[in-house]
């Protein structure tokens, strides 16, 4: 029941007090239709609900901010049209619940879609944009269908349940226009093609013992084997400009709004910087946290979309010379001459800042 | 030009539905407001200024609108000093000064509505206005502004959804599907309140803490303390010979005499409205004296003038005990100087500052009552007399020192025949008590003579009594009345008769009981020890003064009745109802493209045909330029005798004015079977 109900059964009580009093009929008949109207909303709205079926997809991945599009296929069931209903959502991570008394019919920060009508019979499928203010993994709320004749009374049924129905919200990602710095290397790669063996094979420059990060196609087999250690090779072929390093400085969490300011901006560089060919390795954390396991974009979204926020303050270690490195900090001071850019990323500043800021 | 509405406002159809629902409201406050101060053409003036304050707040809409929020601050001081006002000089009613205020805030807030629950707030004002216009109505007109404003609000109601939904302009427009969504709820209501005002019981109220009465009357120089009454200027006397001819828009019986040879019907025209928790005889005056023909009054210049509004009226010995009850008395048209009144009045809210009471326990006006008065009595409702021992009067000398002499309530006329009197004996013989003889009396006259409206007038030298009784046998209230009053005086019991009005029709849905011109009646008073004066009625057909039955029942009858007046406001509502949807209809009708033609889909076909052959576009053009375009493009030469011969015919039917004989669609058979004959792969016309 709605706001709208309360006061109009509260008028309708106070007309029929007054006519009590008084003895006017059309106030008895006023206030008697008022509350026919709330009770006519409650019927005629749990009517309509019944008999609708409703399926919900399995929810996938957004960005935060980005509304989730999840397909809701309805079915009547019955033998009348259906008219006016609406699906809604809470946002996902809150524990959103619908009450049957509330203030209106779509609550803050919920999605809603409005369905004209659905004829006897008729399947229909639509998109419901369920809010993603908060990254993380979460599950898919119960979706509402609902019904609600006059806007007095909402009578509504959710979606059944099929376990957690998990849904991944990765940090949002901001389009970061022309970075000249990160294109500069790229051309070196042809010269480097030219350098190459004719054979196709690559010049090892060196060995070292595996860090986190590196590409399992760089596993040097003998060494390893000879050693009993995984280890590494540095190639020819790895010229300055071809791998990127993003380290994400674990100093930007102290500040819970900068720490989640640094994610989108990690966030964006991944994004544009695998959009480009680039080979983008996330480094972050202490030793606790090295990184993602596996160095394609969406695990390393889901990473930062699992990131919480540390009291860790200590440096990454820089794990590869030579590899381009660029640096989300907001104490680009520490990192001085140890990386080819830092982004600067303080409490207080916006996304739009920031990104003005890079290079 | 400029349209009238920018359809870029998401709120544009709430607003409308708000705008309507308002302006319904408004004009049933304009229906009811001629008893008002305020002129009628203020309330209309209102509305109208509402309606543009409605538009600017949808022009206006996301402007800094300061200046006008300056104004209207500054209106809202104005009226709520004005609100005060009013109240203070109308504290016997507030009703009035509460609808103006409703009325004005309305209009004023019309000018700041920027967003939903704006709209909201003013749909709840006209909801509360019609409320306050519900207590204001009495007839039954109100009933079409209810059934108007019922369905604008449902139309308000689906907006408003649909705007808190986010719903397209497109999807908030009136259309079919949402008529037909909305016509069952609407029916819902409508049962559902007619069956809650059917069956709930209703209180009989009492709670009442505020007692109507119209604005104070200045007091005329001279107070005449006579009964008066301009319909009949001879004082009810119609003349010694034959009968007289009653004037149908007044009761004779409310004069200085009563003739019982009055002949002739009484109108149906209301005389007035009267808002009581039960039904009762509303009492005009008493007659003491017989004279064989005509009733008058012993002591007419006893007269006492009471002062101080609320006037506390004389209490009598049955007027004690017995719960307090509210009559207010709305006159629909001019009537005496009589203020009528209910059983045991206790308290009178007058309009005058003198109000004068007779010897006779009425009370008459310093003025005669105009069309628009009110005032209200409170009155004690008579204890049971259930128990009570049935005993004689005591000796008039012992009454007397109580200081009611009953000498004139037991005088008898000389002409009182002597088988009137033997009569009386007869019927009256065994009776245990001055109760019982009252009862067989009654019931004799009931049991024995029918009511007729219609006998011819009596012999002007006769006893008007005598030939009731042995000659015509068959009469009216007063005949029946004086039989009573009479009869009873001769076995010793103090009687007087009384003239005033039947309750009337019971209005369930103005609560008011409507007395009309012809439910002017005469009963009779008579005096019981250790009960006072108890009112009989021994017409027959008629339900006595004490045998209504309690509480606001709601017999059928009553509603049939009011449903039967509710018809003409109903069918205004539902005529008003199908005239806006026939325009509605019209409208669409003339806006919705024709059916297209076969002719057309041929048409059309062959536009699509050469789209696809000659990948060319076809959009736009003419039928001669697309036969031209055929006729250009290599790829669809071939087909142009075709194409020309199907336009042709297209044109003849489409834009000539022939009739369709089918030879659009021949046309595109002939070509749709060449060219499947030609190229294997064409596609058949139905994809």
């Amino acid at each position: 029941m709605t706001g709208r109900a309360f006061i109009l059964l509260l008028i309708a009580a106070s007309a029929l007090y007054a006519a009590r009093n008084v003895g006017v009929g059309w106030l008895y008949a006023l206030g008697y239709s008022l509350a026919a109207g709330v009770l006519a909303s409650a019927a005629f709205g749990a009517w309509t609900v019944w008999g609708i079926r409703m399926t919900v997809a399995p929810g996938r991945t957004t960005e935060a901010d980005q509304p989730l599009p999840v397909a809701v296929t309805l079915e009547n069931r019955g033998s009348r049209p259906r008219r006016y209903l609406s699906l809604l959502a809470g946002p996902l991570g809150k524990r959103a619940r619908l009450w049957p008394w509330r203030r209106g019919l779509v609550p803050a920060g919920w999605g809603a879609i409005l369905i004209p009508e659905l004829k006897p019979g008729d399947r229909l499928t639509v998109q419901l944009p369920v809010p993603a203010p908060r990254r993380g993994l979460h599950s898919l709320p119960p979706i509402y269908l609902q019904a609600a004749p006059l806007g007095l009374v909402a009578c509504f049924k959710a979606s059944p349940r099929r376990g957690d129905d998990p849904v991944m919200v990765h940090p949002r990602t901001h389009a970061l226009g022309s970075l000249a710095w990160l294109e500069r290397g790229r051309g070196t790669a042809e010269q480097d093609a030219a350098s190459r063996p004719e054979d196709g094979g690559e010049l090892t420059k060196s060995v070292r013992p595996y860090r986190s990060g590196d590409a399992m196609r760089q596993i040097h087999w003998k060494t390893t084997a000879r050693t009993g250690q995984l280890s590494v090779r540095e190639s020819e072929g790895d010229a300055p400009g071809q791998d990127l390093v993003i380290v994400l400085d674990p100093a930007s969490e102290a500040h819970a709004e900068a720490f989640e300011l640094s994610l989108e901006v990690t966030a964006s560089l991944l994004k544009e910087a695998h959009a480009r060919g680039l080979e983008a390795r996330l480094l972050s954390g202490g030793p606790q946290r090295p990184g993602p396991a596996s160095q394609t974009l969406r695990a390393q979204l889901d990473w930062l979309a699992m990131l919480d926020a540390s009291a860790s303050h200590a440096l990454p270690q820089l794990p590869i010379d030579g590899k381009r490195v660029v640096v989300i900090t907001s104490r680009p001071e520490a990192w001085a001459g140890r990386a080819e850019a830092c982004i600067r990323v303080m409490p207080g500043q916006t996304i739009a800042e920031i990104l003005a800021e890079l290079p | 030009m400029r349209p009238l509405f920018d359809k870029r406002d998401p709120l544009l159809h709430l607003r409308l539905a708000t705008a309507i629902a308002g302006a319904i409201a408004i004009l049933a406050l304009y229906s009811v407001s001629g008893v008002t101060e305020e002129p009628h053409a203020g309330v209309l003036i209102a509305m109208v200024i509402g309606l543009i304050g409605q538009y600017v707040s949808h022009r206006l809409r996301g402007k800094s609108l300061w200046v006008i929020k300056t104004l209207l601050a500054i209106g809202m001081i104005v009226l709520l000093w004005r609100h005060m006002s009013n109240l203070i000089s109308n504290l016997q009613d507030t009703r009035y000064p509460l609808a103006e205020l409703l009325l004005y805030l309305a209009v004023i807030n019309s000018f700041d509505l920027p967003r939903r629950h704006n709209l909201r707030i003013a749909m709840m004002v006209s909801v509360i206005l019609l409320v306050v216009t519900a207590t204001l109505s009495r007839d039954m007109s109100f009933g079409a502004y209810l059934l108007a404003f019922l369905a604008a609000g449902l139309w308000w109601g689906h907006q408003d959804m649909l705007s808190e939904l986010g719903a397209t302009p497109e999807q908030a427009k009136v259309s079919a599907p949402a008529v037909r969504s909305l016509l069952p709820v609407g029916a819902f209501i409508l049962i559902g309140g007619l069956a809650l005002l059917l069956i709930v019981p209703r209180d009989e109220g009492g709670g009442l803490k505020q007692l109507p009465f119209s604005t104070m009357i200045a007091l005329p120089a001279h107070i005449d303390p006579q009964v008066r009454n301009p319909a009949y200027p001879a004082g009810g006397s119609g003349g010694r010979d034959g009968g007289a001819q009653v004037n149908p828009e007044a009761y004779y019986g409310f004069s200085e005499e009563l003739d019982l040879n009055y002949r002739g019907r009484l109108s149906e025209s209301v005389a007035l409205k009267v808002r009581s928790p039960r039904r009762q005889f509303w009492r005009g005056m008493a007659y003491d004296t017989f004279d064989g023909r005509n009733w008058s009054m012993s002591r007419p210049q006893e007269v006492e003038q009471l002062q101080s509004n609320p006037f506390t009226l004389p209490s009598r010995a049955s007027d004690h005990g017995g719960r307090p009850e509210i009559t207010t008395f709305y006159v629909e048209k001019p009537q005496t100087n009589l203020i009528l009144m209910p059983d045991h009045p206790v308290q009178l809210y007058f309009p005058t500052g003198v109000i004068m009471a007779d010897a006779y326990d009425a009370y008459r006006s310093p003025i005669l009552l105009e069309e628009g008065m009110y005032y209200t009595v409170v009155s004690r409702r008579p204890v049971s007399a259930t128990g009570l021992p049935d005993r004689e009067l005591p000796p008039p000398e012992r009454l007397k020192r109580t200081g009611l002499d009953v000498a004139p309530y037991l005088s008898l006329p000389p002409s009182f025949s002597q088988r009137t009197r033997e009569l009386t004996h007869a019927i009256t013989a065994g009776a245990t008590g001055p109760r019982d003889r009252l009862r067989r009396i009654e019931a004799y006259l009931e049991t024995t003579y029918p009511y007729d409206l219609g006998i011819p007038a009596f012999p002007g030298k006769a006893d008007q009594l005598d030939h009731f009784l042995f000659e015509a046998k068959r009469g009216y209230c007063e005949h029946f009345a004086t039989a009573l009053a009479l009869m009873a005086r001769e076995v010793g019991i103090p009687t007087r008769l009384v003239t005033g009005y039947l309750p009337g029709d019971f209005n369930p849905f103005t609560g008011f009981y409507e007395v009309k011109t012809a439910h002017a009646h005469a009963w009779v008073e008579a005096y019981l020890w250790g009960r006072g004066w108890v009112a009989l009625d021994p017409t027959p057909g008629f339900t006595g003064p004490g045998e209504f039955p309690e509480g606001l029942n709601l017999p059928l009858a009553d509603w049939a009745k009011a449903l039967g007046e509710l018809g003409a406001p109903l069918l205004m509502g539902v005529g008003a109802i199908a005239l806006g949807g026939g325009v509605w209809l019209l409208v669409r009708m003339r806006g919705r493209p024709r059916r297209v033609s076969e002719a057309s889909v041929a048409y059309l076909r062959l536009q699509a045909i050469a789209t696809r052959l000659g990948k060319i576009p076809t959009e736009g053009l003419t039928p001669r330029e697309l036969l031209a375009r055929i006729s250009e493009e290599e790829a669809l030469q071939a087909i142009a005798p075709e194409a020309e011969r199907l336009i042709t015919a297209y044109e003849a039917v489409r834009f000539g004015g022939e009739p369709d004989d089918g030879a659009v669609s021949r046309a595109l058979a002939e070509l749709e079977a060449r060219l499947r004959r030609e190229r294997p792969g064409f596609p058949h016309s139905r994809e």
